[in-house]
């Protein structure tokens, strides 16, 4: 019998592993289909990137010498071939606007975009789930309101606006934050160690500069929550009030149970699932999701990088821009796929 | 003896609903006896259990002239007292074994959960291992560590029945606990109620459709049609010689394994609620105009007590044989 179960347990390993691997497996297919697709788009289009790189006043053997360069010339399948193995080698290619290699340019607008999302991720993730479990547990009474209010705000109204109302009232009228722009390293003598603003001052220990990158996320971060936080809070509310209405809740009751164990022992739990897949899928959009607000408060990250590489064509860009999103995309869902086992014990021993 | 659980005019009214679901029931329950209420799917006998624990909603509204469980006014309790009423005092089992158990944390560790909130955990867990056993659960220390989609039906229902007894209370409400199982299995369960009724001296309330079901249990019925009491008397005598319509209807439609097939009962009509008549006259094949018109009220009869005008001529002659 121990044999037995031994040998469970060694197949159910073997099957882990194989598991990971299928997932790494599938992330790797989904990211060669997008990484194709953006390529074959790229040369769909009209507008031709060898006239673009070699400027609007560039004569004829200008252009076919920059198209030489670029590989532009080649046959089609020669330029997949090449542009494939660059993107291996970590070679994406020099952006046309900056002059720069894509990858640097992203390199250094990462820090600021993920600086920007998870301080907004963070904070909408707690408040909403909070949020929405107050609502649950205590359904009536003045407060639902209140919840009743952002809901429907966050979710009515869009995000420029949302943005340029907060922008103009306390950026522009009041003066209580900086218009545009994030944590200006220059002249503070922070040293850049994430390039996150909030996080390096954090690292000097120096209150002031610490308020001053605060004072710079304030608003685009407060966007992005109002934004946010409404669905995951009706999400909760609605989900966790749906677990309270089953059966075995009823149970618990007859049971004995206090209200504040059944709410958050039994019922909390399992009303987890779909707030879990929605962060998991804004979190998985976040690199979409902030272009708007950083195109709106001039924040040199990822999103604003994306923008004007689209409005120029900037196709190198373009296509590092695309690869990027759907790796993150790709890559956050199947680390959310790996949270489900822990809230279904069903899912947990299948594995 | 007084009574353990004594009900008054118990009237429930769910929100928007536009008669109300239980109308003016009442019985008394003897400490460890049994008593069944029976009555087809929507006569309101879940929402009788419900009202008793106090476990529907807020919205919904219940009034009685009495209700009272150990002394106790139900319909006074403040929530904590409710609570460890609920905890100490009465337990319940319900229909569907499957929904009744959380399926995301371990049958222990609900079961746990009710020791806890009696405030007899951990004493009583050595009990609860035994009761285990006695219902049925074969290494009941290994079990408890499972998820409630490791068990069957019937074994979810026995380990729910060894967590309801294990506190030792005083009344057991058992909304249709086998009518999810298989007969054999129904029969078994049914069984070790009925014993640990009678070592715990437990007062249990058997909720059924089924009259064959509960004929072997309880010493007293209760026949629900539409929220009312048309008929309830002794067991025994409600069977030879049932006096209502309505009774006669559900003996006809015990399934029997000798015997022809019996009429069922016609089709409900729904929405066709007599006002101020008898609740049962637009079914009724013996029903005339005073039925609906004038709602009877019950009489006692040759051992039972019957809501009907007609009783006599019925249990003279009845509409259905069975
Ligand atoms: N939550 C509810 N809201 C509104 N009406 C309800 C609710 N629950 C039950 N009812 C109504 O109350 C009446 C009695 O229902 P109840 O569940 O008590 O019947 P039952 O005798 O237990 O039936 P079953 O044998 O199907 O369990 C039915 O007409 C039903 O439609
Ligand atoms: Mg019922």
């Amino acid at each position: 019998m121990t044999d037995n179960r031994e040998r469970t347990m060694r197949l159910r390993a073997g099957s882990r592993l194989l598991r990971l691997l299928a997932s790494l497996m599938w992330i790797l297919l989904v990211v060669w289909v997008a990484v194709s697709v953006t390529f074959v788009l790229s040369r769909i289009v009209p507008a031709d990137p060898a006239r673009l790189a070699a400027g609007l006043d560039a004569g004829p053997e200008q252009v076919a010498e920059v198209r030489a360069e670029m590989g532009l010339d080649q046959p089609l399948a020669a330029q997949y071939g090449r542009y494939l193995g660059d993107l291996i080698t970590g070679d994406l290619g020099r952006s046309l606007q900056t002059r720069q290699p894509v990858i640097d340019d992203l390199l250094t607008a990462l820090p600021a975009s993920l600086e920007l999302i998870l301080a907004s991720y963070l904070i909408y993730a707690v408040i909403g789930i909070l949020a929405g479990i107050a609502w649950a547990y205590w359904p009536r009474g003045p407060h639902t309101l209140l919840l009743r209010f952002g809901a429907v705000i966050g979710v009515a109204v869009p995000v420029f606006w949302v943005g340029l109302v907060l922008q103009v009232v306390f950026a522009g009228k009041l003066q209580w934050f900086p218009v545009a722009g994030n944590f200006d390293f220059e002249g503070t003598g922070v040293p850049k160690v994430t390039g996150m603003g909030l996080v390096d001052t954090a690292l000097t220990g120096q209150l002031p500069l610490i308020g001053e990158a605060l004072r710079t996320l304030a608003l685009p971060v407060v966007t992005l929550v109002v934004t946010h936080l409404a669905v995951t809070m009706t999400l909760m509310r609605s989900s966790l009030e749906e677990q309270l209405k089953r059966p075995y809740v009823r149970t618990a009751r007859a049971r004995g149970v206090k209200e504040r164990r059944i709410v958050f022992v039994d019922a909390l739990r399992n009303s987890l699932n779909p707030v879990v897949t929605m962060l998991g899928l804004q979190l998985g959009w976040s690199l979409g999701g902030v272009v708007i607000v950083e195109v709106i408060f001039s924040w040199p990250g990822f999103g604003l990088y994306a923008y004007q590489a689209f409005s120029a064509f900037d196709y190198n860009a373009i296509m590092a821009i695309t690869l990027l999103s759907t790796v993150v995309f790709v890559t956050v869902n199947a680390l959310v796929g790996m949270i489900y086992p822990m809230l279904d014990p069903r899912l947990k021993e299948a594995r | 003896m007084s009574p353990i659980l004594s009900v008054r005019g118990l009237t429930v009214c769910y929100p928007n609903a536009d008669q109300p679901a239980v109308d003016g029931v009442g019985f008394d329950l003897e400490p460890g006896a049994t008593i069944a209420v029976v009555g087809e799917s929507g006569s309101g006998k879940s929402t009788v259990a419900l009202a008793l624990s106090r476990l529907l909603n807020p919205a919904v509204s219940i009034r009685a002239d009495a209700l009272t469980f150990e002394g106790r006014d139900l319909l006074g309790l403040r929530r904590e007292a409710l609570r460890r009423l609920r905890a100490r005092r009465i337990a319940m089992i319900f229909q569907s074994p499957f929904g009744s158990w959380n399926p995301s944390r371990t049958i222990g560790a609900q079961l746990v959960d009710g020791l806890r909130a009696a405030g007899l955990w951990p004493d009583r867990r050595e009990r609860l291992l035994e009761l285990l056993k006695r219902v049925g659960i074969d290494d009941p220390e290994r079990r408890l560590g499972d998820y409630p989609h490791r068990f069957s039906g019937g074994m979810l229902q026995r380990a729910m029945i060894a967590g309801a007894l294990v506190t030792e209370p005083s009344l057991l409400v058992a909304d249709e606990p086998t009518s999810a199982l298989d007969a054999t299995v129904q029969a078994e369960i049914l069984e070790i109620l009925d014993e640990l009724r009678k070592e715990q001296n437990l007062a249990l309330m058997l909720i059924s459709h089924d009259l064959g079901v509960v004929a072997r249990v309880a010493q007293h019925t209760l026949v629900l049609y539409r929220g009312q009491v048309v008929e309830s008397g002794p067991t025994a005598a409600l069977y030879r010689h049932a006096g209502h319509p309505y009774t006669q209807g559900l003996l006809a439609a015990v399934p029997r394994l000798e015997g022809p097939r019996k009429t069922p009962l016609p089709a409900m009509p729904q929405g066709t609620a007599t006002r101020g008549g008898c609740v049962f006259a637009s079914r009724c094949p013996r029903a005339e105009d005073l039925c609906r018109t004038s709602a009877p009220s019950p009489r006692h009869l040759n051992g039972t007590d019957v809501a009907c005008h007609f009783a006599e001529d019925v249990r003279r002659e009845p509409i259905w044989r069975w």
